[in-house]
């Protein structure tokens, strides 16, 4: 049986960067087929992962200008799952690898936002939402405040809990030169200091700004190989040893329990089957904490914690590096940034780092075994991966 | 304000859907929601999208008696889990120079200021 592997994995810096969408795309590429060894004439297929380029960069077809770019001819197609288009579209290389047709994809993604207001941005995100949600004033945060507040009331959360989730996310990106936003924040200055309502004010209640992602640029680029034809290349093959992947109602209201991302129970569920192994075994997760309930809300649903017990394993320190099971090593969606379409992608360029022990300042000691989930919509649908350090 | 409950399993929805998610029928009976409902979660919003004049612009989810939920802009000045609401028709929102129209959920609790 064929297994797939990656070569090289690498990322732009995320944050308010001056290139543009295609430098986005690009540059990540670049470094990452110099980084696997190769030619760009050895790859043999392509797939971008992008949301918004054509509302916000009136740039689409980004599969054939990366082709172009890079002067290969080869097929070509850009991925959109909303957020979760970088593991949406790794999936689809897998599968491509897997399935005997291809040996060597490129899978490149980007997203460049930070030119465009607040507002612009905000209304076309809403876009993934359910029309007639979004037709009463609904964005994406006032969706993850409305699961926050159940949650919380179910099972005893305060807001200090979430504050914790953006300390340790902000603490783990200091030691990430890629990162957004390297910045520690206490949760006494978040919650407690008497410019909290400047520096962190409400957006969405119970959700404030630092229980939010930012809006960020950035690109991040990841080959793709058979194992066997990886060995050629690279003593530190990292092999996808599975993938799961499901959808719920796009919208909220019709979820049977708003407070649970099924969508991430069922595609964690997939992955851990297809690999063979089990949520025990994880070294180190990268998980998308658009907003930190999020974080709380997917460790419980991919089968790490027990429901309604994750802001315990928080305040433990069990989710930080040398805890149990260390979550966002690299800041996280919080704060290593989220470009969109580059999200995804840079999860698996993380795991990547973490399992060849390349996560300078941050790595987590003799990891095997990394996962990520990566969410489209408001955890309509979701894309879960497992992947392992090489042999 | 109109719902739609599957011909075959039962289950109501305040969206109209070509295939019940429960148990693939494509049968339906439009249903009357009725006059009350019950409010399960809300948020309020501060950074309001545009086309909104509310601010902070209060959101949430509603259970009918039928079972059905329905998402829409709570109208209320204390939105507290649990309390009764009214479905309302109302402007909700400006886009592209159009008004769109849609329910809301009011507050009729006596003693509140109505908006």
């Amino acid at each position: 049986m064929r297994k797939v592997a990656i070569l090289g994995a690498t990322m732009t810096k995320f944050g308010k960067l001056t290139q543009g969408l295609d430098e986005l795309l690009l540059e990540p590429s670049l470094a990452a087929i110099e980084s696997s060894k190769l030619s760009e004439k050895d790859l043999d297929l392509l797939y971008i992962s992008n949301m918004l380029g054509g509302e916000l960069t009136k740039q689409v077809s980004l599969g054939t200008m990366l082709a172009d770019e890079l002067g290969v001819k080869i097929g070509a197609d850009r991925i959109e799952n909303g957020p979760a288009a970088g593991a949406s579209a790794i999936k689809d290389a897998f599968i491509a690898i897997k399935s005997g047709l291809f040996d060597l994809v490129l899978v490149a993604g980007a997203e460049k936002m930070t030119h465009m207001a607040t507002e612009v941005i905000s209304e076309y995100i809403s876009y993934m939402l359910h029309p007639v949600e979004r037709m009463s004033g609904a964005t994406l945060p006032s969706l993850g405040a409305m699961l926050a507040r159940l949650y919380m009331k179910q099972y005893s959360v305060t807001s200090e809990d979430l504050a914790m989730v953006a300390v340790k996310n902000h603490k783990n990106a200091l030691n990430n030169p890629y990162a957004h936003l390297q910045k520690m924040v206490t949760v006494d200055n978040l919650l407690h200091s008497n410019e909290m309502e400047k520096i962190n004010p409400m957006v969405a209640d119970p959700l404030r700004r630092f229980d939010i992602s930012p809006i960020s640029d950035g690109g991040a680029a990841v080959v793709l190989a058979e194992l066997e034809i990886a060995k050629k290349y690279t003593d530190l093959p990292v092999t996808i040893e599975g993938f799961g992947q499901a959808t719920d109602s796009l919208a909220l209201h019709e979820r049977s329990a708003p407070t649970d991302i099924n969508a991430v129970k069922e595609a964690s569920k997939q992955a851990f089957k297809m690999s063979g192994i089990s949520p025990d075994q994880i070294d180190v997760a990268e998980l998308h904490d658009a907003f930190t309930i999020l974080e709380l809300v997917e460790s419980e649903d991919a089968g790490f914690f027990e429901k309604g017990t994750a802001h315990k394993m928080v305040r433990e320190g069990q989710t930080e590096i040398g805890g149990k099971l260390p979550i966002n090593t690299s800041g996280g969606l919080k704060a290593r940034g989220h470009p969109l379409g580059a999200t995804g992608l840079s999860q698996v360029v993380e795991l990547v780092w973490q399992l060849r022990g390349e996560a300078r300042g941050r790595q987590v000691p003799s990891a095997t075994y990394g996962f990520s989930v990566n969410l489209g919509g408001f955890g309509s649908n979701a894309v879960s991966l497992i992947l392992k350090r090489g042999d | 304000m109109e719902g739609y409950k599957c011909a075959k399993c039962g289950r109501v929805y305040s969206i109209k859907r070509a295939v019940c998610p429960e148990c693939t029928s494509r049968e339906f009976i439009t249903v009357d929601m009725g006059e009350e409902c019950v409010l399960l979660t809300y948020t309020e919003l501060w950074v309001t999208p545009t086309g909104v004049s509310e601010k902070p612009l209060r959101l949430g989810i509603v259970e009918f008696p039928n079972g059905g939920r329905a998402f829409g802009q709570i109208i209320t000045e204390s939105p507290t889990i649990g309390i009764k609401l009214k479905p309302v028709w109302k402007q909700l929102k400006e886009e592209d120079g159009k008004a769109l129209w849609g329910f809301a959920f009011q507050d009729e609790r006596k003693g509140l200021k109505s908006i």
